[in-house]
C-alpha cells in the first residue's frame, strides 16, 4: 500500500467529489420538489383514474429497469429532442428522474401512515376533506418523510458514481482515470471507498439523529416498518 | 421522428437480446443463491457469535451497503487478478455480485431472526433445549419462512445490479445492448428492448415476492410480519 | 418430600428490586398458588426458578441439584454451562401467558419436538406420546393443525402437552389464561385441574382467586418482590395474618 500515493491524489478527487455531492443534492432537491407534489396527486386521486395509472406505471418503469438504463435513456434521448444539455445536466435529470419514482413512494406512504382517526376527527370538527389534508394530514406527514428523504440523499450518492458510464467526471470517473494512468488499483478503490463511505456515513448519523431526537414522537409506528412493505 | 422505430432491426436482434437476459439471469440467480449461503452464515454469526465477530460482521455489511457497487465490482476485477485467481468475465462478475448481495442478506437474515417474538426462544429453552437448537430447530425455520418474499425481492434488485457488470465487460443485458448501440448506431430500438426485459424479468420477481408474502401471511396470519425490505429504503440500484 | 427449595434469592432491574430475599419451599405433589397485585413479582419468581431470568443472588434447589450452577469441592459456587442448565430445564415445564407455540410446526409436532429433539427419541416413539398427551389435553383431533387455527385456549392446553412431553417434575404456569376470555379459561383450568388431580407438582401464577381457591394447597401472597405471607388455602382466606394479605384479598373477593 502505497501511503505517499494516496496523499498525493487525495487532492486531485477533492473538485469530482463536489460534483457527486452537487449532482446528488441537485437531484435530490430537484426529485422532492417533484415527488413531494406527484405524491399528492396520487394520493388525491381516485383508484383507477388517469393520474394515478400514469403515476404506477412511471413508478413502476422506475423500480423495474437499472438506472444504467435510465442514464442511457438520458444520454441519447434528451439530444434528440433536441436539448443539448452539458454531461452534468444529463446527470441531474436522469438522477431525478430515477429519485422521483422513489419518492413517490415515500410521500404515499408516509401520507397513508397517518392514522386514519384524524381524517375522521377532523371531519368532526367540521373541516372539509381539503382542509383535512392539508392543515392535519400534510404537517404530519412531512416530518414523518425526513428520514426516508434523507436516507434517498445516500442512495443517489451511490447512484452516482453510475455516471462515471457517460463520463461525468465525479468521484468514481476520477478514480477510473487515475487507476487507468498509474495502475495502483487498490489504493485508489481504498480511497473512493473511504470517501463514499465517509460522505454517506455522515448522512446516515444525520438520519439517526433526525430519526431519534428530532422526530421521536412517533418512533414506534414509523418503526414498524408497515408503511413501506408494498410497492403498490 | 422519434417514435418511428426500425421494426425489422429490433426483430433481428431479439436473439441476442435474449441471450444476453439468459446470462444476466444466471448471474444474479448464482450471486443471489452463494449471496444466502455466505449471507445465511454470516448472518448467524451476526446474531450469536462473540462479540467482537458480530462488530466485524457489521463492518463489512455497512461497508458493502456504504459503497457504491460499482466500486465492489472495479475492486473484484482488479483484485482477482493479483491474486493469481484467473476467471472469465461470467464468474469475476458472480463474485463480486455475491459480495455485493451478501452484504444486503446478511441484514435480511440478521432483521428477520431478531423479527421473531422472544417468546419463542424462551418457550425452546423451557423444554430444555440449548440456544442452538433453539436456532437450527426454531427459529431459523420460521425466519426461513419470513425471508422467502424478502430474498425474491432481493434477487430482483440483483437483476438490477448486474447491470453495472457492464462496465466490466461482462455479456450480459446491459452490456450487450450497448454494443448493439455502438455497432449500429441505433439507440431506440436497442434500450427500448433493454429496458422491457428488465421491465419483465424484474417485474415477475416482484410480483412473485408480493404473492409469497400474502400467501405466508394467509397461512400464519399471527405472525403475518414478513421483514419489510423497504423499511430502510437501501436498495442497490 | 422436598422438591424444590428456593433460598436466598434476590432479583434487581438496574437498581430496582424485583425479588428480595425470596425462601420458600415447595415438596412434591404439592400445588402451590402465587398471588399479589400486578408488578409484586411472581412472574419474575417463577422465570427465576428455571433460570430464564438469571437472579443476582441466592440459589434454587430442585431435587438434589441447584439450578444454573453446583458447589465444587472447594465449596465454591461454579456457573452451568449453557449446556448443563439447558440439561437441568427438562426437570421444569413452563407455560406462557402468550403461548409461544412454534409458529411452524403442526400441532403434534410442537408437542413431540422436545422428546424428538432434546431426549433424541426416535420420531414414532415422540408422535405416540405426543398424540397420547394431546389426548390428555382433549385436543387429539387437531393433532395436524397449525396454531394459529386453534383458540387461545387450545393453544394453551398444547402448551401444557408440550411441556408435559418433557416429563418434568415441575411445572411452572406464568398467568396461563390472563390472554384469554371466561370460557377458554374454564377450558384450561379443567386441564390444570385434572394434571393436579394426578399429583403433579405446579406453581401457578394467576389472578383467578376462585380457580386459586379450588386448586391450592397452598398460597404465597407477594407484595413489591417479597414473599408477605405462605399458608395453606384454608387458613388464608378465612383467616389471612397479615395487613397487606388481608387488604389484598378484600378487594379481589
Amino acid at each position: 500500500m502505497d501511503i505517499e500515493f494516496i496523499v498525493d491524489i487525495l487532492p486531485r478527487l477533492l473538485n469530482p467529489l463536489k460534483v457527486t455531492l452537487l449532482v446528488s443534492i441537485i437531484s435530490l432537491t430537484l426529485g422532492t420538489l417533484l415527488g413531494v407534489s406527484l405524491g399528492m396527486i396520487w394520493v388525491a386521486s381516485t383508484p383507477r383514474s388517469f393520474q394515478r395509472l400514469l403515476l404506477n406505471s412511471y413508478v413502476w418503469f422506475v423500480r423495474g429497469t437499472p438506472i444504467i438504463i435510465q442514464i442511457y435513456i438520458a444520454f441519447f434521448l434528451l439530444p434528440k429532442v433536441g436539448l443539448n444539455l452539458d454531461v452534468f445536466w444529463v446527470g441531474v435529470v436522469a438522477l431525478t428522474f430515477n429519485s422521483v419514482g422513489y419518492q413517490i413512494e415515500i410521500v404515499r406512504a408516509a401520507i397513508e401512515s397517518i392514522n386514519q382517526g384524524q381524517w375522521e376527527a377532523a371531519g368532526s370538527i367540521g373541516m372539509t376533506q381539503r382542509m383535512t389534508f392539508f392543515w392535519i394530514i400534510l404537517p404530519q406527514s412531512a416530518r414523518r418523510m425526513i428520514p426516508p428523504l434523507t436516507n434517498e440523499l445516500s442512495n443517489l450518492i451511490k447512484a452516482s458514481s453510475v455516471l462515471s458510464v457517460i463520463s461525468l467526471f465525479e468521484l468514481t470517473k476520477a478514480g477510473d482515470a487515475i487507476i487507468a494512468s498509474s495502475f495502483k488499483f487498490a489504493e485508489v478503490l481504498l480511497l473512493l471507498s473511504v470517501l463514499y463511505f465517509s460522505l454517506i456515513q455522515a448522512l446516515s448519523a444525520a438520519t439517526k439523529y433526525l430519526e431519534t431526537e428530532v422526530f421521536n414522537f412517533d418512533k414506534a409506528d414509523f418503526e414498524s416498518g408497515k408503511t413501506f412493505g408494498q410497492i403498490y | 421522428m422519434l417514435l418511428a422505430l426500425d421494426i425489422q432491426f429490433m426483430w433481428q436482434v431479439l436473439p441476442k437480446i435474449l441471450a444476453a437476459s439468459w446470462v444476466t439471469f444466471q448471474i444474479s440467480v448464482l450471486a443471489v443463491v452463494l449471496g444466502i449461503i455466505l449471507g445465511l452464515a454470516l448472518g448467524m454469526f451476526r446474531v450469536l457469535g462473540a462479540p467482537p465477530i458480530q462488530t466485524l460482521i457489521q463492518w463489512f455489511v455497512d461497508f458493502v451497503r456504504g459503497v457504491p457497487p460499482l466500486l465492489h465490482i472495479a475492486f473484484i476485477y482488479f483484485a482477482l487478478p493479483s491474486f493469481h485467481i484467473q476467471l472469465n468475465e461470467f464468474w469475476t462478475g458472480v463474485v463480486a455480485l455475491t459480495i455485493i448481495a451478501a452484504g444486503y442478506e446478511i441484514e435480511i437474515v440478521r432483521s428477520a431472526i431478531e423479527s421473531i417474538e422472544r417468546g419463542q426462544r424462551e418457550a425452546a429453552l423451557s423444554i430444555g433445549m440449548n440456544e442452538r437448537m433453539a436456532l437450527f430447530y426454531i427459529l431459523l425455520p420460521q425466519a426461513g419462512q419470513r425471508m422467502i418474499p424478502t430474498l425474491t425481492n432481493e434477487l430482483a434488485n440483483v437483476i438490477k445490479a448486474s447491470s453495472l457488470l457492464s462496465v466490466i465487460s461482462v455479456n450480459e443485458l446491459t452490456k450487450v445492448g450497448n454494443a448493439l448501440i455502438f455497432e449500429h448506431f441505433v439507440f431506440a430500438e436497442v434500450l427500448i428492448q433493454v429496458a422491457v426485459m428488465y421491465l419483465i424479468i424484474v417485474s415477475l420477481l416482484m410480483w412473485l415476492s408480493s404473492w409469497l408474502e400474502q400467501h405466508f401471511s394467509l397461512t400464519q396470519p399471527l405472525q403475518n410480519s414478513p421483514i419489510s425490505h423497504f423499511s430502510e429504503m437501501q436498495e442497490i440500484r | 418430600m422436598l422438591l424444590l427449595s428456593v433460598q436466598n434469592l434476590c432479583k434487581y432491574y438496574g437498581s430496582t428490586p424485583a425479588l428480595v430475599n425470596i425462601n420458600l419451599d415447595v415438596h412434591m405433589g404439592e400445588h402451590v398458588v402465587l398471588i399479589g397485585s400486578s408488578g409484586s413479582g411472581k412472574s419474575t419468581l417463577l422465570r427465576c426458578i428455571n433460570y430464564l431470568e438469571e437472579p443476582d443472588d441466592g440459589r434454587i434447589w430442585l431435587d438434589g441439584q441447584y439450578i444454573g450452577g453446583h458447589i465444587d469441592q472447594a465449596n465454591q459456587w461454579v456457573k452451568d454451562q449453557p449446556s448443563e442448565l439447558a440439561h437441568k430445564r427438562r426437570d421444569i415445564g413452563m407455560v406462557f401467558q402468550g403461548f409461544h407455540l412454534f409458529a411452524h410446526l403442526k400441532i403434534i409436532d410442537n408437542v413431540a419436538i422436545g422428546p424428538r429433539r432434546v431426549l433424541k427419541k426416535s420420531k414414532a416413539t415422540s408422535r405416540e406420546l405426543a398424540r397420547y398427551l394431546l389426548d390428555k389435553v382433549h385436543l387429539g383431533k387437531h393433532a395436524d393443525k397449525y396454531p394459529w387455527q386453534l383458540s387461545g385456549g387450545e393453544q394453551q392446553r398444547v402448551a401444557i402437552a408440550r411441556a408435559l412431553a418433557m416429563n418434568p417434575k415441575l411445572m411452572l404456569f406464568d398467568e396461563p389464561t390472563s390472554a384469554l376470555d371466561p370460557r377458554l379459561t374454564h377450558e384450561v383450568f379443567q386441564v390444570v385441574q385434572e394434571l393436579a388431580n394426578e399429583g403433579i407438582t405446579m406453581m401457578i401464577v394467576t389472578h383467578e382467586i376462585k380457580f386459586a381457591q379450588k386448586i391450592a394447597d397452598t398460597i404465597v401472597f407477594m407484595e413489591k418482590g417479597e414473599i408477605v405471607e405462605v399458608e395453606t388455602v384454608q387458613k388464608i382466606f378465612s383467616d389471612p395474618q397479615d395487613e397487606r394479605t388481608q387488604k389484598f384479598l378484600s378487594y379481589v373477593l
